[in-house]
């Protein structure tokens, strides 16, 4: 071992040794709930949504007979507000969140008081939904949760960071699927490796009713980034970025979509606004045009 | 490699929490010298944390346990600072003048020369020179073999040499070596 070495070791112990580092005791570290056998955490999370409304629900009805309401009230005149001390200690509810980089991870022990309502009262929650592909094993296809809408996938492979799903240059335009019909208003994500793209484009779709009825937003040959909407069939450009763009390597593309508001983010920045009313809602996907090899990782759906 | 951490159990949630206050502070600072970030670290290191967990089931008894959750942890590092990087090239091209250069508040020349390496090569530098795993090691949580880690380990060098100054080995050490886990083999890079 040379003496520069034995320096550097010595220098590195010095400069890190004395660095502070919180360890927060484990009951309070927020890596969450095991996810066990897949699925995992998506599906946990739906079911633990799922959960947690029906516990509001349910919280509400048994408040109403905790207080005592009179014969003429009905369900919907009980404020939504917290339920009283003594409902919400006999309804045990804990709600953790994983990590503000992971998505929303809720994990709800719902009470064993809980009375079956069928009357949703709440709103939808914000659909929460992440995958790095990591629990999946190479070569998965499609991977767990997920489900191909058109096209041919590669499936999982084991890119330079870790897993990653792939479209394959054999396959056409292609749209692998995931979440719910019913969510409205939120944002999807993924990094889009794209110096493999050929001739066309690979981004993210949202509002996905079908193949050909969605809004997509995608990296193009070109450098440039697009949004469209695509409505039986009919791809329509609603905005597209002026600005030619370093593609090498893996981009993070954003649509956002709230109403009528679409946007459209590469690499955290907004270059893209339109305004369409033709969706309303639908699922997720991530989109690759025929022919072209693209990678796509760390898929995100936020409120 | 993770010799305190012997018998631990698929899915224990006990022995996961054994696993963390291990090694968490390690890693973070494992991971403050790749990104040269403390705080950023600490984001990657809760977030290596969440994926190990979700993945702890599965994990299986033969395999070293901190070598997977180095390479977890790495592989959260790797990303986060090609994110970083690429939203600064895109700033700057869309913003030029604008975008936010790669500003380090009091960093020392050692902790600045090591955010110069390519966030592999710190990360080698700092398991083989801060950890004190083999080379054999090293490359088992890199996933790479071991000559390839000699290579980084030796284009590491060259690069702290230039930045540090040619003199710099020759200031006396102010802290002596620490002794745990630290190798004291005397194999040379390259």
């Amino acid at each position: 071992m040379d003496r520069f070495d034995r320096h550097l070791r010595a220098e590195l112990h010095r400069e890190f040794d004395a660095q502070a580092v919180d360890t927060p005791p484990p009951h309070r570290a927020r890596y969450g709930q095991p996810a066990g056998r897949r699925p995992p955490v998506r599906a946990m999370a739906l079911v633990t949504a799922a959960f947690a409304i029906g516990i509001l629900v349910g919280l509400v009805y048994e408040g109403s007979s905790v207080i005592s309401l009179g014969p003429g009230h009905q369900l919907g005149a009980v404020p939504s507000t917290a339920p009283p001390p003594s409902t919400a200690a006999g309804s045990p509810a804990t709600v953790s969140t994983a990590s503000p980089s992971a998505g929303a991870t809720a994990t709800v022990r719902p009470s064993p008081a809980r009375r079956p309502s069928s009357t949703p009262v709440q709103p939808p929650a914000p659909p929460a939904f992440s995958d790095d592909f990591e629990a999946d094993q190479v070569g998965a296809n499609p991977p767990a949760g997920w489900r191909a809408g058109d096209g041919q996938w590669t499936g999982v492979v084991s890119g330079s960071g870790g897993h990653v799903v792939r479209h394959g240059s054999a396959a056409s335009l292609s749209h692998l699927v995931a979440g719910s019909p019913q969510w409205a208003d939120y944002a999807v994500s993924a990094d889009v490796r794209t110096d493999l793209l050929d001739l066309g484009f690979a981004g993210v779709a949202g509002r996905y009713h079908d193949p050909r009825n969605d809004y997509e937003c995608g990296v193009t040959v070109g450098g440039q980034l697009v949004l469209w909407v695509v409505h039986d069939g009919d791809r329509e450009v609603l905005d597209a970025s002026g600005v030619s763009l370093d593609l090498s390597g893996d981009h993070n593309v954003r649509l956002d979509m709230r109403g009528n508001r679409l946007t459209c983010a590469l690499d955290g920045t907004v270059l893209l606004h339109a305004t369409d009313s033709t969706f309303s809602a639908g699922s997720i996907a991530l989109v690759a045009s025929a022919g072209e090899v693209a990678e796509f990782d760390n898929v995100r759906v936020g409120g | 490699m993770g010799e305190g951490l012997s018998g631990l159990q698929p899915g224990s949630r006990q022995d996961f929490d054994r696993l963390y206050l291990e090694t968490h502070p390690r890693l973070v600072r494992t991971l403050t010298a790749v990104l040269g970030d403390a705080a950023a670290a600490e984001d990657c290191v809760q977030e290596a944390f969440v994926r190990a967990w979700r993945a702890w089931p599965r994990w299986r008894p033969e395999a070293p346990v901190e070598a997977w959750l180095y390479r977890i942890a790495l592989n959260v590092a790797f990303s986060h600072r090609r994110r970083v990087r690429l939203r600064q090239v895109t700033e700057r091209l869309l913003r030029p003048g604008l975008g936010r250069t790669d500003v380090r508040v009091r960093a020392s020349p050692l902790r600045a020369a090591l955010a110069k390496l390519p966030a592999r090569e710190s990360a080698a530098v700092m398991l083989r020179y801060y950890h004190g795993y083999s080379r054999a090691e090293t490359a088992q949580i890199l996933g790479l073999t071991e000559r390839a880690v000699s290579l980084r380990l030796a284009k590491a060098q060259q690069i702290l040499a230039r930045e540090l100054g040619e003199d710099w080995n020759e200031q006396p050490a102010l802290h002596p070596v620490a002794g745990s886990g630290v190798t004291r083999d005397e194999d040379t890079i390259g």
